[in-house]
């Protein structure tokens, strides 16, 4: 059993892990955070809060999983109605490329399809495009006002799988190999890289050729990755990284519902202060494994919890899996009176042969956080007795956090598996990691998979018109 | 728009339907997490069926005529919480609901209709967080009572709202089946529980309209759950759809019972070693339970003036049996209503799989032969 453990263990990476030339051709529909800006850019309100969100499934740690994000018959509903409520709070008169008045409520209906479309639709639309969308324009504006029905336009249009999926279909090359269109690209650069939908100027560049050369894709890059919301992204990547958001639904004693998002938002404060260095640097100090919401969020209601954080260390950190307990063993805790202290009481896991197979992967590292109790409060004695928080890292003595987060930067399985990790987040598919030095940017990996070798190739089976034809108006 | 309608992708599954008359014809499937505390369900006969006083099911004590318990069940695949989304699988590509619905429900304005209660946890994987399964793709329930109400209920009389979001679903509905057609089959499907879903709504649009029943919105966790049974045990009754699924929490749930007076959570009470406060959870659920046969007792069949609970087939499931093992062969089921041989308890210890139980009901309910991969040594329900 130890054996197969730890053959299970020592890969120390997915098996079938995507490297990014051999990404599969996906649509990949917008998480709930990327609906929420993109929807608040193209409106221009701030829709924070209002996206459709049924609680995707976290897939390998992260909530983005291309392969299970569905549209079911409750995200249906909720797209269609959320849609008209926000168009509610938007200004149409604001959004019209024309004035009505003037050129006439028909053309600059068309002019508004053509435009917002555009944008929301993230590719030039075709003439039967136009003629659908004017279509629900003109049937509304039989009974309805005219900013009523290009509202409709709007909610339409918010329906569309072309703008609820990126697109990365590519055309086909040949060779079972599809390569993403100049449209594709921008929607890849602005989702990774900002989290949100292509500006005007990104989409502008898309319609000129302008992201055609590999040299003007990384030089557009480069002024991308200047821009604070690529910041932003390592923030948002770190978050689900560590599983921060659970702050959210976890009962800890002494923790008020209120007190959650503020204690994320100090979280995302100091993440943001760190987005912009390298990887030894967002380690430093054990700053970022000491951090409230980390601790609290991997911790027992009642206490901390060496296993919780040994499993945030081996699972997250170093990208190793741990099987679940198997059945049949019996998971219950001594009763918290019998014991003296938190190590202690997690003392069977070593003992007991069963439990040490997998717990030896797990509680010697989580024994180094016990200087931090299940809201991250620093200690020196638990009951009464002194805290011992001497750990251990595969055979690497750790004396507490500080000391464990040291461990991790000179650990190339860490390493590796933070570009793994942010990978994975940033293409919603299991991917690879290659191990980068401390000294690498947190937004290089990035830089990568977005400009390195291939990074407009997409595999996957042909089908017939399987060419976006993009017989675009003119606007 | 009746031509959006007819695309029928997922009724290569279907079996035949079943009319009026005939049997068992509506299915309900109440769904909880964390295992069953089979030591709690405790009987003072089996059959006929006496429930035991202060045991998991002393709230449906009195109802016991009505009821088929099944303990010692085993789930098959055990995979501790990630089995809440394959035990009402079995090895099938879909979950009972879906099959039966497919089978009974095309006539209705919804072939199934999935309604939950905080089972949106961000942080579960998938498996442990849906338990309907449609086309292979695991299907999130409507957890906000107000929309669910609106959907199944409708809104009477505002024919502008409903022509609008007809043509706005028009709309997605062809450019989701032109994009489709660009797509391998493993995307192909996906969107294809996508084209489904926005037909399903469409229907919902120009179904006959069923008359809302008073619900109240809003509040804890068993006021919704509240309201979800009622918005189920009337859609039913206005036959706007014969197949519902109700979920309350996930597995792993950290649902915590405050209303009981407990402190840590459903999860949490799961493992302890003393399981009284864990049965005193699943015992509020027996009687949300209770509830919902009550509502089906109450409720005329709009056709036979009988109880609905007279052509129903009501199923209380969870994914494991003890919690705090996360054991699959001591998993207890709680079945009830029409075409079973009920007021008596099966014991399916060595022999018995919850495959088989899905097996018989979606063969009782018209869903025939299902590959549901039960090893058929369960005795006869009905």
């Amino acid at each position: 059993m130890i054996a197969i453990l730890l053959t299970l263990m020592g890969c120390g990476q997915a098996p079938d892990c995507v490297g990014h030339d051999r990404q599969p051709r996906a649509l990949r529909r917008l998480t709930p955070l990327e609906y929420e800006r993109s929807v608040s850019d193209l409106l221009h309100i701030d829709a924070t809060g209002l996206a459709p969100d049924v609680g995707d499934p976290v897939v390998g740690g992260f909530r983005n999983d291309a392969a299970s994000m569905v549209v079911g018959p409750t995200l249906a509903d909720q797209y269609l109605v959320t849609a008209e409520a926000l168009v509610e709070r938007a200004s149409i008169r604001e959004l019209l490329p024309c004035n009505p008045d003037t050129i006439g409520e028909e053309p600059c209906a068309a002019q508004f399809v053509l435009d917002f479309g555009r944008r929301a639709l993230r590719h030039p639309l075709t003439r039967p495009d136009l003629g659908r969308y004017l279509r629900i324009f003109q049937i509304t504006r039989e009974t309805a006002t005219f900013d009523e029905a290009v509202g409709w336009v709007v909610i339409t249009m918010l329906q569309s799988p072309h703008f609820l999926y990126r697109s990365e279909l590519g055309v086909h090359t040949g060779g079972g190999r599809f390569a993403l269109t100049d449209w594709e690209m921008a929607t890849a650069l602005s989702y990774t890289l900002w989290g949100t939908t292509p500006s005007d100027a990104l989409l502008d560049a898309a319609a000129h050729g302008a992201l055609t050369r590999d040299e003007d894709v990384a030089r557009t890059i480069d002024e991308m990755l200047q821009d604070p919301r690529a910041k932003g992204v390592i923030v948002d990547f770190v978050t689900s990284w560590l599983g921060l958001e659970q702050i959210h639904g976890v009962t800890r004693e002494g923790l008020f519902y209120e007190d959650r998002p503020e204690l994320l938002e100090a979280t995302q404060g100091f993440l943001s202060s760190r987005a912009g260095g390298t990887l030894g640097e967002l380690m430093a100090g054990g700053d970022l494994l000491t951090d409230p919401t980390v601790l609290t969020v991997h911790a027992r209601t009642t206490g901390s919890s060496p296993v919780h954080r040994g499993l945030l260390v081996r699972e997250r950190l170093l990208c190793e899996e741990l099987p679940e307990p198997p059945p049949n063993i019996d998971l219950s805790l001594p009763d918290p009176r019998d014991v003296t202290t938190t190590r202690a009481m997690f003392a069977t896991h070593a003992t007991n042969p069963a439990c040490a197979e997998c717990h030896d992967q797990m509680d010697p590292i989580g024994v180094a956080f016990e200087h931090y109790d299940q809201l991250g409060r620093y200690r020196t004695e638990e009951n009464g007795y002194p805290v011992d928080a001497s750990g251990e890292l595969d055979g690497v003595p750790v004396g507490g956090i500080e000391e464990l987060a040291a461990a991790l930067i000179e650990d190339r399985r860490f390493r590796s598996c933070f570009v793994q990790s942010l990978r994975r987040y940033a293409t919603g598919m299991p991917s690879c990691g290659d191990e980068v030095p401390a000294s690498t940017s947190l937004l290089e990996p990035l830089r990568e998979l977005l400009g390195g070798a291939d990074h407009r190739v997409r595999k996957g089976g042909r089908r017939e018109g399987d060419t976006l034809a993009i017989d675009a108006v003119d606007i | 728009m009746a031509g959006a309608l007819a695309a029928p992708f997922f009724h290569l599954l279907s079996g035949r339907a079943v009319g009026a008359g005939e049997g068992p014809r509506r299915l309900v499937i109440f769904g909880t997490g964390n295992g069953c505390a089979p030591s709690g369900w405790r009987f003072e006969r089996n059959d006929p069926l006496e429930i035991s006083p202060g045991s998991v099911l002393e709230p449906l004590r009195g109802l016991e005529s009505h009821l088929l318990p099944i303990t010692n069940l085993t789930i098959i695949g055990n995979q501790g919480h990630d089995s809440m989304a394959t035990m009402l699988c079995g090895q099938s590509l879909q979950s009972v609901d879906q099959w039966v619905g497919n089978a009974i429900g095309e006539d209705t304005q919804f072939r199934t209709v999935e309604l939950g209660v905080d089972t949106a946890w961000p942080t579960s994987e998938a498996t442990r967080t849906r338990m309907v399964r449609r086309g292979n793709v695991l299907v999130a329930p409507n957890d906000i009572p107000k929309r669910a109400a609106e959907r199944v209920f409708g809104h009477p009389g505002d024919l502008y709202l409903r022509s609008r979001r007809s043509s706005a679903l028009d709309v997605a509905h062809s450019e989701l089946e032109d994009l489709r057609s660009r797509l391998g089959a493993e995307e192909q499907a996906r969107l294809d529980v996508h084209l489904d879903s926005v037909r399903d709504i469409e229907r919902g649009l120009f179904g006959e309209v069923c008359e809302a029943p008073p619900l109240s919105f809003g509040g804890e966790f068993p006021d919704e759950l509240a309201t979800q049974l009622d918005i189920a045990a009337h859609a039913l009754a206005c036959e706007s759809t014969r197949v519902v699924t109700v979920q309350a929490s996930v597995s792993a749930s950290s649902v915590r019972m405050g209303w009981l007076g407990h402190t840590e959570n459903h999860h949490a009470l799961s493992h302890q070693y003393d399981t009284t406060t864990f049965e005193e959870c699943q015992q509020w659920y027996a009687l949300q339970f209770r509830g919902l046969l009550d509502r089906l007792l109450a409720l005329p069949d709009a056709t036979t003036g009988r109880p609905l609970l007279d052509d129903t087939i009501v199923m209380w499931v969870s994914e494991m049996g003890d919690g705090r093992l996360h054991s699959a062969t001591d998993g207890c089921w709680l079945l009830a209503g029409a075409g079973l041989r009920t007021g008596r308890r099966i014991d399916a210890r060595s022999s018995g799989q919850n495959a088989d139980v899905l097996y018989q009901v979606a063969q009782l309910l018209g869903a025939h032969d299902v590959p549901f991969g039960g090893a058929g040594q369960l005795e006869a329900l009905s």
